[in-house]
């Protein structure tokens, strides 16, 4: 299994969709609102979450032992969870504009 | 990942924000990407396999960049400088292009659609709806090398490597609504491309100056309250002759000033950073090949450089800082191994963002991942990088390396001497002999000889020019990288 750099993953109860900017090889599942994130849309009879933890646009997310970085690409109703764990909204990096 | 992510992004969190332009009639981030829907249309609807810009930098350059992205379709800008015969063999190795000019006529017999019918159309016609789906791996955009040592070849900017650099260096809308960039590099520069995805995806306004005068420019910063540039060398030191003129200091809006491109003399460097004592500096060190910036001197680095007394951090005012955290760099000695800390080598780079890939030529990355820049430079206990020039610039003189820019930084620092490049040029003898190629402030004279004198006191004779020629002005290509293929004809031309 693991979170494969690069890929898009979608939310299958709210809105959020998410790209993996650093993977794992870990097992555990990426989950958003308690249910695991897939490649695919939500299915059209899917009972949609109102209520939760948001996932903010553009902002970073990460688990304490920092294994994964989640960017959300579009936003919606969270929290992320990766295992047991819940992604905590890192801080932005400082980095000079260089172009 | 695909540019199209970055469009949603952008027209998503920023939709009412004025990005690219003017602020009262500039294109929002939601304009920009219903502009490029339509742009997406017309090419999918034209079956176009690439779409060719020939134009200067304007708002059509991003509308036609996304248009093509949407559509997975890769963007060719072309440098409109080109010769007529040049330009024609560049747009025939392509089977259907779309080509979007500012002069029909120069590409006879080729679908063509001008600037303004473009952008005409992108206003009013009617957004695509099916769009197909942009692979990471498919090809994003194409920018000819500058070809200042061979034939132009096309380097292969795929999705994830723009992707990657944007995302491993840009955070999301973290300008303020009022800031704003100027730029003046051309549409055909890889610097121009990095520089609207990361300025769009960090949500600051864009401001295009299509024909650079110094004076132009500084009358922009201080009309639209510029918070960001980016300039290569050459303008540098025309915005920096400009303000000595007018006896003016720097706009003091200018937040952040990034530069490179091309080599930057000290001087001028020095000169600039007290007109512009408020602003940032920013040395960015990056290739075509590896989607823009790999290693970055930040305004921090440039003021400890300055104010230091020890000479190891003096010295890095003239690095080009240390490799981005999403990249490694390192310098490999000859036999492919890591050179010591200090040592002259080749400048390797390894990272998502490294594309390193001709479409004529195939991948230049090696096994390990590593892609040789062709620069040769070392780096020091610090990190901080020193670039001393291309590796084909290199001068072979009787089984000695030498690096030009040894060379080139002694004569720069004779206060009477504007201008100089050195390059090896054919020698029955000794292989090559070091020519010196000098640019006189307006009003100062030195012979041949004095020259010689100056540099040998400070180098070793072997690494004293041979051959000395006086010019009006160096060759360059637009961008301010010195021609040396030419000064090195125009030697051999004299000499045959």
């Amino acid at each position: 299994m693991g979170l494969k750099v690069g890929s898009r993953l979608r939310s299958q109860n709210s809105s959020c969709e998410v790209i993996v900017i650093k993977g794992t090889d870990g097992d555990d599942v990426l989950k958003c609102a308690g249910v695991e994130m897939a490649a695919t849309a939500p299915p059209s009879d899917a009972v949609m979450v109102t209520d939760g933890t948001p996932v903010e646009l553009g902002k970073r997310y990460s688990d304490d032992a920092d294994t994964v970085e989640i960017l959300c690409t579009k936003a919606g109703v969270g929290p992320l969870t990766l295992g047991e764990s819940e992604l905590t909204q890192k801080a932005a990096k400082t980095l000079p504009a260089s172009d | 990942m695909n540019l199209t992510m970055l469009l949603d992004m952008v027209a998503e969190g920023m939709d009412d924000r004025v990005l690219v332009g003017d602020l009262e009639t500039g294109l929002t981030g939601a304009e920009l990407k219903k502009r490029a829907l339509v742009g997406a249309g017309l090419i999918l609807s034209e079956g176009s396999d690439t779409v060719v810009f020939l134009g200067g930098n304007g708002p059509v350059f991003p509308v036609a960049l996304f248009a093509a992205s949407l559509t997975g379709k890769p963007f060719l800008p072309i440098n409109f400088r080109l010769s007529d015969e040049q330009l024609v063999e560049i747009v025939n190795r392509q089977a259907n292009p779309l080509i979007i000019t500012d002069n029909p006529s120069r590409t006879p017999g080729k679908r063509t659609i001008t600037l303004e019918e473009f952008m005409a159309f992108t206003a009013s016609g009617e957004p695509a709806t099916e769009l197909p789906e942009v692979e990471p791996e498919q090809i994003a955009v194409l920018l000819m090398t500058s070809g200042t040592t061979a034939a132009p070849k096309s380097a292969v900017l795929r999705h994830q490597h723009l992707m990657s650099y944007i995302l491993g260096s840009v955070e999301y809308a973290s300008a303020d609504a009022e800031d704003a960039t100027i730029v003046s590099v051309p549409p055909y520069h890889i610097a121009a491309v990095a520089n609207l995805l990361s300025n769009l995806y960090a949500g600051r306004r864009i401001f295009y100056l299509d024909q650079f005068t110094a004076r132009e420019w500084l009358s922009v910063v201080r009309e639209q309250k510029i918070t960001n540039a980016m300039v290569v060398p050459t303008m540098l030191v025309r915005i920096v002759e400009e303000l000595h003129a007018t006896g003016e200091q720097g706009p003091p809006s200018l937040r952040s000033m990034s530069y490179g491109g091309a080599k930057i003399s000290a001087r001028v460097l020095a000169e600039a950073l007290l007109l512009f004592p408020e602003t940032g500096f920013v040395n960015a060190y990056g290739l075509t090949e590896t989607a823009s910036s790999i290693a970055v001197l930040g305004p921090e680095d440039h003021r400890d450089a300055v104010n230091s007394d020890d000479p190891l951090v003096k010295a890095r005012l003239a690095s080009v800082g240390r490799a981005l955290p999403s990249v490694e760099i390192e310098v490999h000695d000859e036999n492919g191994q890591p050179a010591a800390v200090g040592e002259v080598g080749d400048i390797m780079v390894r990272g998502p963002q490294v594309a390193g890939e001709y479409l004529e030529a195939g991948s230049r990355i090696n096994d390990d991942g590593w892609f040789p820049t062709r620069d040769r430079g070392y780096i020091d206990e610090g990190g901080f990088i020193f670039v001393q020039g291309r590796a084909d610039d290199t001068i072979i003189r009787g089984g000695e390396n030498i690096a030009p820019m040894e060379i080139e930084n002694v004569i720069a620092a004779h206060e009477w001497i504007a201008d100089c490049a050195v390059a090896g040029v054919p020698d029955e003898e000794w292989g090559q002999r070091i020519a010196a190629f000098i640019v006189m402030k307006p009003g100062f004279t030195l012979d041949a000889d004095e020259l010689r004198q100056w540099v040998r006191a400070k180098l070793r004779s072997s690494k004293t020019p041979d051959e000395i020629v006086f010019l009006e002005e160096l060759p360059t290509t637009p961008t301010g990288k010195v021609l040396r293929r030419n000064l090195v004809q125009m030697v051999v031309d004299q000499n045959s």
